[in-house]
């Protein structure tokens, strides 16, 4: 493996940390968030072109290093266990593209979410949680749909509602009561029951570049309407893919816990985690 | 006490004029990020509660959730009053004070990307400073490492972090030297901070060898910088895109970051000596040897400090230096 930054100006860095950078061929003790966040810059007059580096494709990182970033995480989930809390676990892989955190800050302006000091992509237990949350949603408003007649949208409305102010509803899925989904995720005035930690990848990290190809640019930016005539702009921008990530839930409460798991589970095969999950991105192969 | 965050931690402030909407909590002077100590002592009280651990005192093996007990008169009573109460003050009156004291977490080490290296953990003369008075405070011995603020700009021998004796930090870039003491120094906190276990073996080499001692000033710049800051959205459910207005952002001490707190302890603040119970003994001194003994052994290695527990933040692992 052999990087280069291509930082073609250097008005974007300070002087002396560009000349390292434009020096520099990147290997597995760097960190990756550097190489990521320095695209490359075409044209030296405005506008300039932002455009990825191909390259980075093929960054891969040390083995050893994921290996123990692992081993701290399994010995505190172990801990936990010890000090009161029950813990499900398991790992899945996604086998085709995944991609979170893509409207994030980034100069190409398509972002991946990088761990904040490790530079390695992960999947946030915020998204793992609200990925469980929409699903169970979803799930719960095709059976008030089904019971009281309505429109799909607004038992989902009504269902979501409901959940977020803890109102008690008399449906059951499985074995799963309403209540029961509301102790999990909690409330604005009732902390939720279980616990969504940060899913790291176990396995090698397999980068990918992929490219979304908007017909319309200016109707997306608002300036005509969408017409044949206007250029596609093809936008590339980095996905994982073929990774294994590991999950993980706790809780005081061990029902909650199994049925979070299992819609958990749902969620990831038949839903998605992520960006573009209608296109098939973030699914997990359970 | 040093704490490790093993996930970011907000220990919020609520809400500041700046550009995040929930900011960390900081040291008014120094703008130091810091944990205060009510919230670090509330936490704690909730984990030696969850975990309940077994703790051996005077010969008797209690756990703190335990009524205390006392003999009058060759009969065993029971008071409606456990030892955890006791020993952290009652929950919800105003009885007696609690016989633990903690300060404010302090900022000891922060952890910053590196270009090279993965990530450095920063620190200041100030701050070792600071640092080597308290803990000679409680009594504690370290070695002298003469004047800090000679260390400025260097690193341990055999680092992982320089490029031809520059290291590459966010984007700036600093010419450092390797120096002897600067390797005492992380040594020392090396062997000090990280638990024994072998899961951490990796993570105490790397101390080692990937510490950086910076300007004072420098410091300051990068824990008012660098912390991490997340964007949060809400998801509609209706139309499965971001709810409109449901976007915020929040501040967190990053992983690794490692604070310390000192924590005092005193004899048991209530009235009669029959509330002691176990912890009754001749002399004051003694009795707070015990309550040090209680906190000791019944401390949970994990606790949670700060916002967002459910989405698995503010882990932090204690270890008594």
């Amino acid at each position: 493996m052999s990087i280069r930054f291509h930082v073609s100006k250097n008005k974007y860095f300070p002087r002396d940390t560009f000349s390292i950078l434009s020096a520099q061929s990147i290997g597995p003790d760097n960190n990756f968030y550097f190489l990521f966040n320095s695209p490359i810059v075409l044209g030296e007059i405005l506008p300039e072109r932002i455009v990825i580096n191909k390259e980075i494709e093929k960054f891969k990182w040390e083995r050893n290093f994921l290996e123990n970033i692992q081993k701290r995480r399994e010995n505190l989930i172990n801990l936990l266990k010890n000090n009161g809390f029950n813990v499900k676990n398991f790992q899945s892989i996604c086998p085709w593209h995944l991609i979170i955190g893509l409207g994030g800050v980034h100069p190409q302006e398509t972002s991946m979410t990088l761990h904040h000091i490790y530079g390695i992509p992960y999947i946030p237990g915020s998204a793992v949680k609200g990925v469980t949350k929409h699903w169970a949603v979803l799930k719960f408003a095709e059976q008030k749909m089904n019971k009281d007649n309505k429109s799909f949208e607004d038992a989902v409305e009504q269902i979501s509602s409901d959940l977020e102010k803890g109102n008690e509803l008399d449906l059951e899925i499985g074995n799963i009561k309403f209540g029961e989904l509301i102790k999990i995720f909690g409330t604005q005035k009732h902390q939720g029951k279980v616990y969504f930690i940060d899913a790291y990848p176990v396995s090698d990290i397999n980068l990918k570049i992929d490219i979304m190809n908007p017909h319309y640019p200016d109707y997306y930016s608002g300036k005509q309407p969408p017409a044949d005539w206007q250029n596609p702009k093809p936008v590339e921008f980095l996905t994982v893919e073929k990774t294994t990530f590991r999950f993980y839930l706790i809780s005081q409460d061990n029902s909650l816990l199994q049925k979070s798991e299992v819609l958990l589970k749902e969620a990831l095969e038949k839903f998605g985690i992520g960006a573009k999950t209608s296109l098939g991105y973030g699914i997990f192969k359970i | 006490m040093f704490i490790i965050a093993e996930t970011p931690v907000h220990a919020g402030s609520g809400s500041e004029l700046g550009l995040v909407d929930l900011p960390i909590q900081r040291e008014r002077h120094t703008d130091f990020p810091k944990i205060e100590a009510s919230g670090l002592k509330g936490c704690i009280k909730e984990a030696f509660g969850i975990a309940n651990k077994e703790i051996e005192l005077n010969a008797k093996k209690i756990r703190p959730k335990d009524k205390i007990k006392y003999i009058k008169d060759n009969a065993e009573t029971e008071l409606n009053k456990d030892y955890l109460s006791l020993v952290f003050g009652p929950e919800d009156s105003d009885e007696h004070a609690s016989a633990i004291t903690f300060t404010d977490a302090r900022i000891l080490l922060f952890p910053v990307k590196s270009l090279k290296g993965i990530f450095a953990w920063i620190t200041c003369p100030m701050v070792l400073e600071r640092f080597s008075k308290e803990i000679k405070m409680a009594g504690i011995n370290s070695s002298n490492f003469g004047n800090f603020y000679t260390l400025q700009n260097t690193t341990p021998r055999q680092s992982n972090l320089a490029i031809e004796s520059k290291i590459i930090l966010e984007e700036f870039t600093f010419e450092v030297n390797e120096n002897d003491i600067t390797s005492g120094i992380a040594e020392w906190f090396a062997n000090r901070i990280f638990p024994s276990d072998n899961a951490y073996n990796y993570w105490r080499e790397k101390l080692k060898s990937d510490l950086v001692i910076l300007s004072d000033d420098d410091f300051k710049q990068f824990v008012k910088t660098s912390t991490e800051v997340i964007t949060r959205t809400r998801i509609d459910d209706k139309t499965g895109t971001v709810a409109s207005g449901a976007l915020w952002t929040e501040e967190y001490l990053p992983q690794d970051t490692i604070l310390y707190s000192l924590v005092m302890f005193t004899e048991p603040k209530v009235k009669s000596d029959e509330q002691k119970g176990i912890f009754k003994s001749v002399t004051p001194q003694e009795e707070a040897e015990l309550v040090a003994k209680f906190f000791k052994d019944g401390l949970p290695e994990i606790v949670q400090i700060g916002g967002n527990q459910t989405i698995g933040k503010g882990f932090v692992r204690l270890k008594i230096l």
